[in-house]
């Protein structure tokens, strides 16, 4: 998973839920800055600005590791792409550039991630990502570069896709514990904890309560992002007061939801869990 | 709005009763009351009263009625669901939430079946005397 991504890793990350690829691009970025490393976060489909947001609201702090010139964000076509119509040796040559670099600058290593999504544009070569990608075994020979590469599942068709899997020596996706399309549970990397969207009732009880309980084993702290779950029963709602009373004191549950998943929570006695914490997500205070 | 269902057509009992008290002019937090005072008393008929039931709703004198009525053997306690159960209590919690939704209450339950109805003023008073 992207908590084990080390130096000389190549990775690549599927995704088909946006804020599931935020949660592991935020994971990367803190990784990489608490180890010291120099960082670089290219993107395409969502501007710099907003990425930087994003982090933010996952709690890496940006501002600062910006600043020293620790991290970068910055777009993919300025970043790798000469504007736009990079070759393949191009691009080799600009992310041979950043390793040197950041060697010269003091760092141990180099992290970047980049969203891949350029290349479903009209007239983006997609051979020149196809060989790009086969050609960078020989960067990370040394240890010093890591890098995950995005692919949008929803914007590349399932060829270039089976062709990403292949080419990338790992895979980097959220641990997904049911997902339908009225229904999704998943881990959430960064803050860690469990995420569900859609609707929730007692007839997924079981795998709610695997995701809780896998959160209680693994985080330190809970946060149960609800913000896209527009239902939950009293018999989902109780596993969480449960999850939370099994927390130790030094420990807390944070759940963000809407209105109706509060009035549940509240219902049934959220208030009286010491260590659970409810609050309204953006736009429904 | 008069539905019947089982297990499987609990998504449809929401999107039927979130569409109807939208229809029906209630404010968004009236319509988070009724849905899931809808979807609880549901769920309990699917999983305590014979396995499905029926779901109604409507209006009179600006309050929404929601009735909801399964086949099953019955409520051993008719006071059941007045106190707030444990979290750590294994169910119980629907009839408690129905009861803190609701702004009236009536259950009656016998040998051929439970029918719970509950009457949620259609624009909250609580609210009305904010504004």
């Amino acid at each position: 998973m992207v908590a084990r991504l080390a130096g000389g890793d190549h990775a690549c990350m599927t995704f088909s839920d946006g804020e599931e690829r935020l949660d592991l691009v935020a994971a990367f970025v803190r990784n990489g800055l608490r180890h010291g490393q120099r960082v670089l976060c290219w993107t395409d489909s969502i501007p710099p600005d907003d990425m930087a947001r994003a982090l933010a609201d996952r709690s890496v702090r940006h501002g600062a590791a910006m600043r020293r010139g620790q991290l970068s964000i910055a777009p993919v076509r300025a970043a790798l792409l000469d504007g736009g119509g990079a070759t393949a040796p191009q691009m080799i040559s600009a992310l041979s550039k950043e390793v040197d670099q950041a060697a010269k600058d003091g760092y141990t290593g180099v992290r970047i991630t980049a969203d891949m999504c350029w290349a479903t544009r009209p007239l983006a070569a997609v051979d020149q990502l196809r060989a790009f990608e086969t050609a960078t075994a020989d960067l990370f020979a040394d240890g010093r570069l890591c890098l995950i590469c995005q692919y949008d599942r929803d914007r590349f068709d399932a060829v270039t896709l089976a062709f990403a899997t292949e080419s990338h020596p790992k895979a980097v996706a959220a641990q997904v514990y049911f997902e339908s399309p009225l229904l999704r549970i998943c881990r959430q990397y960064s803050p860690r904890g469990v995420r569900a969207a859609g609707e929730l009732d007692y007839g997924h009880q079981e795998e709610f309560e695997h995701a809780l309980s896998e959160s209680l084993r693994l985080d330190r702290h809970m946060h149960v992002n609800l913000r896209d779950l527009n239902y939950i029963d009293a018999a989902c709602a109780a596993l969480l007061l449960q999850a939370a009373e099994r927390l130790t004191v030094s420990r807390r549950m944070t759940v963000v939801c809407q209105p109706l998943v509060a009035t549940v929570l509240e219902l049934i006695g959220a208030n009286s869990v010491a260590g659970m914490r409810v609050s309204l997500a953006h736009g429904h205070a | 709005m008069d539905l019947r269902f089982e297990a499987a057509s609990l998504y449809a009992v929401r999107s039927s009763v979130a569409a109807h008290a939208a229809g029906l002019g209630a404010t968004p937090e009236v319509m988070d009351r009724v849905l899931i005072v809808a979807s609880e008393l549901s769920t309990n008929a699917i999983r305590h009263g014979g396995g499905s039931g029926r779901v109604r709703l409507w209006t009179t004198d600006g309050r929404i009625y929601c009735e909801v009525s399964d086949t099953g053997n019955g409520v051993a306690d008719l006071d059941s669901g007045t106190k707030r159960p444990d979290p750590r209590a294994a169910g119980g919690r629907g009839l408690w939430i129905s009861r803190q939704l609701g702004d009236d209450f009536a259950i009656s339950s016998g040998p051929e079946g439970t029918t719970v109805r509950v009457a949620i003023a259609l624009h909250d008073a609580r609210e009305s005397t904010v504004k």
